[in-house]
């Protein structure tokens, strides 16, 4: 298996790149850190080094010269100095001084010699310093010499004086091994580089006494080669201090360094930078060794162990994203502008047909507050909506009963149309609103608002038509009815056979006429839907009994038989009572018209064959019957049946389309059954309620 | 003495043919050819039956009637309306509006004199040989 194959080991990679820029950050500070402590308390220490040991140099210089001048006032030296200087001198004298030499040899003088004012030496004991590598003269009262053999010695010649004057001199050389000591031991820490340095300046360079690091003592230049003074140069100009520096060596170094006193010497306490950094470089390299384990640990862990979860999380946002792929797809499918907001009213996700509505780019929409999309009108209260919408969100149109509009990039607004709902993510409630641009919709309900008054119009301009024609057409009838009726009567006077048989004829037609009106009319009121049921309660057996009285003279003036048969109760229902009589009058008014011979029957009854008792009534005939061919088109408009010895003029073709529409108004069922040759039969059922 | 009809009807052939009828029958019968003319004459001769279109100029038979029933100096007599009005309805808004009895036109006149006579008083009906 490939180290870095795929998706998953990128993961992987990046983990491991995110463990190690962790891992040298921390290495580089912790360096810093303990850099810093160390270099802080390695100061401190040598500082406190340096300065000791100057405390201590000044001490012993200070005794040792001391010691010297007791040497130089030994009362019975400079008694018998005088005398031996007298020449007075039994022997004893020389002797005497001898004595004072071994006494001072046994305290720690490694030489001393008493000379008389000749130079003379008159007694001398010890071993003196015949060439020393080094030597410098103190500042010191006693200008004592600071000498280097084998160690460090300090060399004072000192007068001797009486009352009376100078009798000689006094050399003394007095070995300085706490000091040398000093110089060579090992200062605090620094193992390999820690070195204690005493020197002191003459003809422009440093000459310094021998530490451990050159034995022989050696002299430098006053600065280092990149210009700076060296740290015992600081020191012999009278400043303590500590810091990481340049040395003699060229080396950094971290010394401490102070002048001693006013002697004309100055020491260094140092030690390399290199070594003394050195215990927390072994630990940095701990550190870095731990923490490039640790990356490696973590990287095979990542790789090995997290790879599955690496593996699932890749995959999680793989799925992730062909979820989106799939949101955005049903998004897009949608016919309207989507567009997805969060509780703050942030737009998450938006369709491009919402795009194209507002004019707005998706990169332009995304993360933006929803109100950009608003009249500025809307902008301060629409967040309290939106509040509103979050506390209880469910499917529901927004603002309903409102106008809502929407504003598009260039500020131009358009009414719309939004319904809202909730969608349950992983961020939490989303909003989705889906949004119709209404301006099309505004504009067709507007055109069929005006189309609507329009019919309305037209409307009431039919129906005042339809009553005045009503009443024009039959005003003048009534005058031609009327007056037929009267001469027909004989009011006027007697009337010839011919006469009265020609206005039988006028009083006909004219009836025809107005029967032809009326049909119109109904029709006409019909299919306008303006025929109005008002219902009331109907007296059936009633209302037959007046019809077949209207009817009878005609039936018995053709000598056929007209019978009524009616149930014993009277049969009471709601319905309206002119249109069940006009249905009557025309089929009972077509049964006689059309026989000839034999009866013509009507059957009211009760039906109970409905929940409700309804009425069936039933007109029966024994004329020509309808033939197969005039069946289909009986309830037809202006159709007319062809029956045999029948004049065409009468019967409009009207009277079975309206009755059968009536009977539909009524909320019945008009039905007929007829063999040709045998007669008729039409039955008209009504549902109505028995009142 | 006979009765007096007033009739109230603006288109003059119907009118004529009321009148002829009625007289024919025995009554006295006045005329208005118009709503507003009807209204006056029913106030001014006490008709004791009064026959009413109801489309009618200046002022319909509605209005007539309301005129009447109004005027607390109107003596109460039959009011029997006669329209060219059929359609459904018609009948009942006139029977409410106060009138007596509802026509339809074109009338019969074989029978229209006893239907408006009906609502006389007995005593003021027109005396004639049983005809027919």
């Amino acid at each position: 298996m490939p180290l870095f194959a795929g998706e998953d080991d990128r993961v992987t990679f990046i983990g491991a790149a995110v463990l190690a820029a962790i891992a040298v950050t921390a290495g580089i500070a912790s360096f810093a850190i303990l850099q810093d402590q160390v270099q802080s308390v390695v100061s401190s220490n040598l500082l406190s080094s340096v300065t000791r040991r100057i405390e201590t140099f000044q001490d012993f210089i200070q005794l040792r010269e001391g010691s010297a001048r007791i040497a130089a006032n030994r009362p019975a030296v400079l008694r018998n100095l005088r005398v031996i200087q007298g020449g007075r001198d039994d022997g004893s004298n020389v002797a005497n001084v001898k004595a004072v030499v071994d006494s001072f040899l046994a305290q720690g003088i490694s030489g001393i010699a008493y000379d008389d004012v000749d130079g003379k030496t008159v007694a001398s004991g010890g071993v003196f310093v015949s060439a020393p590598i080094m030597a410098v003269s103190l500042n010191t009262a006693s200008r004592a010499e600071l000498l280097w053999s084998n160690g460090l010695v300090l060399r004072n010649r000192l007068p001797l004086q009486d009352a009376a004057g100078i009798v000689g001199t006094v050399l003394v050389e007095q070995p300085l091994p706490v000091l040398t000591r000093l110089m060579r031991e090992t200062p605090w820490l620094g193992n390999e580089t820690g070195e204690v340095g005493l020197c002191f300046e003459r003809d422009q360079k440093l000459h310094c006494y021998p530490t451990r690091q050159n034995p022989q003592g050696f002299s430098v230049p006053l600065q280092s080669l990149s210009g700076l003074p060296l740290p015992m140069t600081l020191a012999l100009r009278g400043q303590t201090g500590v810091g990481i520096i340049r040395d003699y060596r060229e080396q950094y170094v971290i010394a401490a360094y102070g002048p001693a006193g006013d002697t004309g010497v100055g020491m260094v306490v140092k030690v390399d930078a290199a070594e003394a950094f050195k215990p927390i470089r072994t630990q940095l390299l701990i550190v870095l060794g731990l923490l490039a384990f640790l990356v490696v640990a973590g990287t095979l862990l990542l790789r090995w162990q997290v790879r599955p979860l690496a593996t699932k999380l890749v995959n999680a946002e793989t799925q992730a994203r062909a979820q989106e792929r799939k949101a955005r797809g049903i998004l897009e499918s949608a016919p309207d502008a989507m567009i997805i907001v969060n509780r703050l009213g942030e737009i998450v996700l938006v369709n491009s047909q919402a795009e194209i509505l507002f004019s707005y780019r998706q990169t332009e929409l995304i993360d933006k507050p929803i109100e950009l999309l608003l009249p500025d009108r809307y902008k301060d209260i629409h967040p309290g909506h939106r509040d509103h919408f979050f506390a209880d969100p469910k499917v529901r149109s927004m603002g309903v009963g409102l106008e809502l509009y929407g504003r598009r990039k260039d500020g131009s607004e358009f009414p719309i149309e939004v319904s809202l709902s909730p969608i349950e993510t992983e961020d939490g409630v989303l909003v989705s609103s889906a949004i119709r641009d209404i301006t099309e919709r505004k504009r067709v309900e507007k055109e069929l608002q005006e189309k609507n008054v329009e019919l309305e119009r037209a409307s009431r301009a039919r129906d005042l038509f339809l009553a005045s024609m009503s009443h024009e057409l039959r005003t003048p009838l009534n005058a031609i009815i009327g007056f037929t009726g009267t001469l027909l009567m004989k009011l006027a006077g007697p009337l010839l056979p011919e006469q009265d048989k020609q206005l039988r004829t006028v009083q006909t037609s004219a009836r025809h006429l107005l029967s032809l009106i009326n049909d119109l009319l109904d029709m006409a009121k019909i299919d306008a839907n303006k025929l109005e049921i008002e219902p009331e309660e109907v007296d059936c057996n009633k209302l037959v009994e007046e019809v077949a009285a209207f009817l009878r003279p005609e039936a018995e003036k053709k000598g056929i038989a007209f019978i009524l048969e009616l149930p014993q109760a009277a049969l009471i229902i709601r319905t309206d009572r002119r249109a069940l009589g006009q249905i009557l009058i025309n089929l009972a008014g077509n049964a006689i018209k059309f026989t000839e011979r034999g009866s013509v029957r009507i059957l009211l009854e009760r039906s109970c064959a409905q929940e409700h008792p309804s009425l069936k009534l039933s007109v029966e005939d024994t004329g020509p019957g309808i033939s197969a061919e005039d069946q289909a088109k009986l309830f037809e408009a202006f159709s007319r049946v062809h029956a045999p010895n029948r004049r065409n003029l009468e019967g409009t073709g009207l009277g079975l389309h309206v009755s059968r529409k009536l009977a539909e108004k009524l909320g019945g069922v008009l039905t007929f059954d007829s063999e040709y040759g045998k007669g008729s039969k039409f039955v008209l059922e009504l549902k109505a309620a028995e009142a | 003495m006979s009765a007096r009809v007033l009739i109230i009807e603006d288109d003059s052939p119907s009118r004529e043919l009321l009148k002829y009828l009625l007289e024919s029958a025995g009554y006295v019968a006045l005329q208005a050819a118009d709503g507003g003319a009807g209204l006056s004459m029913s106030l001014e001769t006490n008709p004791d039956l009064i026959v009413c279109d109801l489309q009618m100029p200046v002022l319909d038979g509605f209005e007539v009637i309301r005129g009447l029933l109004d005027n607390p100096n109107w003596r109460r007599v039959p009011l029997i309306a006669v329209t060219a009005l059929s359609m459904s309805g018609d009948r009942e808004r006139a029977i409410a509006a106060g009138f007596d009895e509802h026509i339809t036109k074109p009338i019969a006149p074989e029978t229209i004199v006893s239907q408006i006579e009906v609502h006389l008083p007995p005593a003021l009906r027109a005396k004639r040989p049983a005809s027919k």
